[in-house]
């Protein structure tokens, strides 16, 4: 219901203005203000995306191994600044996209992982996340159907424990892609598919059975691996999507991510993907915690960011860094359904 | 492969002659689903095998490579039959295998000179490898075969003949097999299956009962998919012991079939309402089967008479999952008061696989069974069934003489089932009832209580389990002090040594470090301000769990904790006290105790005092405790009793 207002919020905007996506107006909305630099880095990074000779005849972006995740994110960043699928300068390259999506699932009976990668269910949940959020700004009238087919094959892959792996099959589990599914199924479920409470229940308690009792850090697994930044941040960022902000094992979760020193901030391992869920983290967390945390974050983002092409590189790819890098930066946009508090 | 009738004269051994007969039998055995154009795993060891010395090995490889029709193996099996100084029996098997894997037309001169040999076993080879000849082209060897003096050429022969000429066969088949000796009734009966009409079934069925070597015969019908020979599988099934090995035997034979012909002559064995025939179709149902539609004729076939054996067969055929167990739920529901503890136990597992009953209805009185069997497989099978099913708030009464029960297995998976079902709404009732283990001196019975209440109290409910074991459960604690991996700020007075003030703050530093072998020598600290907070035992087994309470990462670090509580009058009481990793102790400022346990990278280093005699003021006392921690758990405990281990509660 939400994302139907989103689109005619969007609308409304897009007849008021026609500069709409060099300067959009929800920049003053956040609670951190986008500076200038950061908007100039955004602009260039979507002007890098939306280069002809990245985005393949088939509306994919990314290499052969994990392009619907690198489509899926790059959609993704593009709607972060308001742009609509089918309108405007972005347009034709979003709508691309979200064929070349809605192509897999429909050529693997709703499975929207890169056929023989072994770890499809991320790119299944990073797509219907981005389908959810482009559903309502898309006319694509396949988007539905396409959603209720991958969100039902994401419900039956849940295991027992609550969690999810890197096979669409009910087998084992793990913290890093039971939250891409939990993210993914509570934009689903903002879109209007129905997913049962019970799943995201189970999920959650999966989440919190991965939390290291001595730090408040999550772990790998509930059984084992260390606790450390990045699953810290996506076990917080799940748990506050579902409702959880303020369960104690959410608290602890983000008590450890803010006494985590300065010192090791920037090189922190799978530095976007710690930090796509890091700066959620802090948004949701509340606007004393934002505040602290994205300046930080948008200045080391800036720094790291490619000056002649404005790419930026990243551990799958220059459209994996550039749209991530796209994402944590335009949290203050709020035009995504899944930004918002 | 049959060696009954052309090999039992080869072997004078008796034991030799059972051995092969159980190693062929055990390879006959192997479903064989290879597609011939794949190599089937372990050719290459199969092949190798054929040049071992040892004939039960070669025996071995040959049924493997022929039931797998590994052409690969067909110039070394060639070798073996053709090689003169080899055992004649093996070489007749040779060649058969050739034949089988050749699949060929024309008959291979080897087959002519075996046919025409003075020995007996290689003409019965020859008679026996002719099966494998398609088409036409064997039919006159064939016959000249069934001439032939030896009775186990001629049947061989006879079955060969048998392959080619089907139902025309049937003449000279009828004349031959009119009067059989014990040897050849195996072979024969190839010879009749491939006929197949209805007058050599019942032939067959004549040769069936009175066979001694069923096993052989079984293995004949084996190897046909004539849907005829079904029934008589199931005749010969229903007059074999369920312990003799052919019963088995015979329900692998059976599997070869479709799904779909073996329902009518189930449903025939069924109808004749013989107790065995019943017994029987349910194994095989339970086996092979597992069709929903079969389920009802099964279930209408159990009357007064029925055996204790037959029924558990039938309530385990139906009891499946696949079999859809909930159209029997009513049938499974009669048998759960059966005066026989098996048959109740089976009942229960029978419904446990149905979706659409609630089973805390139906099991409350059957949990209360006086058979512990009976009531630990109802109370294991609602530790599967959906926890909305379970009667909230009222779980403890429910469980009532389950939870009291003599026997220690019942009384634990009560408390388990409490654990796993019950809420917050169970809690006060369930500590009502098991109160009183908590302040007993059973240690085994009031951990058990304690784990079940821990599972289901609410936040302060936990503190309330530990303060009735006498556990000191609320306190004050301040952390973290930085520490390092030689414990030496243990050592270190730190400020709540000297003063406790609770409203106070204190300058402290940490380092960021989620392991021991991550910190690095020269590494900055981080400084933060830390205060004095309340906390609350986070176990029910008393436990101060110190990370939950102190702020990240709590490796290397250094906490207090202090609890003031009140003693009704001077006394003396023991202090037991244990931690991880090291502890010091003051009660009303004089140190009592101290423990530091080594350090094991990433494992529980558990420091214990316990049995402290200590004296209580009357009035506020307080108790100090230092820990210590460098990874990994970190916790301190505090238990306080009288001389006969009764736990003394305090606030």
């Amino acid at each position: 219901m939400r994302t139907q207002f989103i689109s005619f919020y969007l609308l409304f905007i897009l007849a008021l203005s026609n500069t709409f996506a060099q300067d959009p107006p929800s920049q003053s909305v956040g609670v951190a203000r986008l500076t200038p630099e950061v908007r100039t880095a955004i602009n260039k990074g979507l002007e890098y995306l939306s280069k002809e000779d990245l985005q393949r005849p088939d509306g994919s972006w990314g290499g052969d191994q994990n392009r619907v995740a690198e489509t899926s994110l790059t959609l993704m960043a593009f709607m972060l600044q308001g742009h609509v699928p089918g309108r405007g300068q972005y347009g034709r390259a979003m709508e691309n996209a979200i064929s070349f999506l809605l192509n897999v699932g429909q050529n693997q009976r709703g499975y929207l992982g890169t056929p023989r990668n072994h770890a499809g269910m991320y790119e299944h949940g990073l797509a219907v996340l981005a389908l959810s959020e482009a559903w309502g700004q898309s006319k694509n009238p396949r988007i539905k159907s396409a959603l209720r087919l991958a969100v039902d094959i994401t419900l039956r892959a849940q295991n027992r424990e609550g969690g999810w792996r890197y096979s669409p099959e009910p087998r084992d589990a793990d913290l890093s892609m039971t939250v891409m599914q939990l993210v993914a199924l509570n934009s689903a479920s903002e879109a209007g598919i129905a997913v049962p409470q019970t799943t995201i229940d189970k999920a959650a308690e999966y989440v919190i059975s991965c939390q290291d009792v001595g730090s408040g850090g999550f772990k790998y697994t509930a059984g084992g691996g260390e606790p450390n930044f990045a699953r810290t941040a996506a076990g917080v960022m799940s748990l506050i999507m579902c409702g959880q902000r303020d369960r104690k094992a959410t608290q602890r979760g983000i008590a450890f991510l803010k006494a985590f020193p300065d010192s090791k901030f920037k090189s922190t391992n799978h530095f976007h993907y710690a930090h796509y869920y890091a700066v959620q983290s802090m948004y949701q967390s509340g606007d004393a915690d934002f505040r602290a945390w994205y300046p930080k974050i948008s200045a080391e983002i800036v720094s790291k960011q490619n000056k002649n092409d404005g790419s930026w590189s990243g551990s799958y790819g220059q459209a994996y860094g550039t749209s991530l890098s796209i994402l944590i930066l335009g949290v203050p946009y709020r035009f995504l359904p899944i930004y918002q508090r | 492969m049959n060696l009954s009738a052309t090999s039992k004269s080869f072997y004078e051994d008796s034991t030799t002659y059972v051995l092969v007969v159980a190693l062929v039998t055990f390879l006959s055995l192997i479903p064989i689903e290879i597609k011939a154009s794949e190599r089937p795993s372990g050719t290459i060891g199969y092949l190798q095998q054929l040049e071992e010395k040892d004939w039960i090995l070669k025996v071995e490889a040959l049924h493997y490579l022929s039931e797998n029709n590994v052409n690969e193996g067909l110039e070394k099996i060639f070798k073996l039959a053709s090689n003169k100084t080899e055992n004649s029996w093996i070489r007749s098997k040779a060649l058969t295998a050739y034949c089988k894997i050749q699949n060929g037309s024309t008959i291979p001169p080897i087959l002519t000179d075996f046919s025409i040999s003075k020995d007996s076993k290689l003409r019965a080879g020859a008679a026996e490898a002719l099966s494998f000849i398609t088409g036409n082209k064997s039919e006159a060897l064939s016959l000249k075969l069934i001439n032939d003096d030896d009775e186990t050429v001629k049947f061989n022969a006879l079955a060969s003949y048998s392959k080619i000429k089907k139902e025309e066969a049937w003449p000279l088949v009828q004349k031959m097999t009119s009067s059989l000796s014990q040897e050849v009734m195996p072979i024969a009966s190839k010879a009749l299956i491939r006929v197949g009409n209805n007058e050599a079934l019942k032939k067959l069925q004549e040769i069936a009962d009175a066979v001694e070597n069923k096993r052989a015969l079984i293995d004949s019908l084996s190897k046909t998919k004539n849907t005829n020979t079904i029934p008589l599988l199931l005749n010969l099934l229903e007059k074999t012991s369920i312990d003799n090995p052919n019963f088995a035997y015979i329900i692998s034979s059976l599997s070869i079939h479709e799904n779909e012909t073996l329902v009518k002559p189930l449903s025939n064995l069924i109808n004749t309402g013989r107790d065995p025939a019943v017994f029987v179709a349910a194994r095989v149902i339970t086996h092979l089967l597992q069709d929903p539609k079969i389920g009802k004729e099964l279930r209408s076939a159990i009357n007064n008479s029925s055996t204790p054996e037959t029924l558990e067969a039938v309530m385990i055929a139906l009891g499946s999952k696949n079999m859809d167990p909930d159209i029997h739920k009513e049938f499974f529901i009669g048998y759960l008061n059966n005066e026989n503890p098996d048959i109740r136990v089976l009942s229960t597992l029978c419904l446990s696989h149905c979706k659409t009953v609630n089973l805390y209805t139906l099991f409350k009185e059957t949990i209360k069974d006086e058979e512990s069997r009976v009531s630990l497989a109802a109370m294991n099978a609602l530790m599967n069934t959906p926890l909305e099913d379970a009667p909230t708030g009222e779980l403890v009464s429910y469980l009532e003489e389950a939870l009291v029960n003599t026997d220690t297995v019942v009384r634990k998976t009560a408390f388990d089932l409490l654990g796993h079902a019950g809420n917050a709404d169970d809690f006060e009732p369930a500590l009502a009832m098991l109160g009183d283990a908590l302040s007993g001196t059973d240690t085994i019975r009031r951990e058990a209580v304690a784990e079940a209440l821990g599972s289901i109290a609410p936040d302060k409910g936990v503190a309330n389990v530990a303060r009735r074991q006498g556990y000191i459960s609320n306190w004050m604690v301040l952390g973290t002090f930085l520490n390092d991996k030689e414990h030496k700020a243990f050592a270190e007075e730190f400020e709540p040594e000297k003063t406790i003030d609770f409203e106070k703050t204190y300058p402290s530093t940490y380092v960021w470090a989620l392991q021991g072998n991550q910190r690095k020598d020269g590494e900055k600290a981080i400084e933060r301000e830390i205060g004095w907070a309340e906390a609350s035992v986070n176990k029910t087994n008393g436990m101060l769990l110190m990370g939950p309470l102190l702020p990240p990462p709590g490796t290397f670090s250094i906490a207090y904790a202090v609890s003031d509580f009140n003693s009704t009058k001077e006394q003396e009481l023991f202090l037991n006290l244990d931690g991880d990793d090291a502890f010091k102790v003051w009660l009303n400022g004089e140190k009592i105790a101290e423990a530091i346990a080594p350090y094991l990278p990433r494992q529980s280093c558990l420091a214990t005092v316990g049995n402290i005699k200590i004296k209580l003021k009357k009035g506020t006392n307080r108790i100090l405790i230092k820990s210590a921690n460098i990874e990994n758990e970190w916790w301190v405990r505090a238990r306080i009793t009288d001389a006969n281990n009764r736990p003394i509660e305090l606030f």
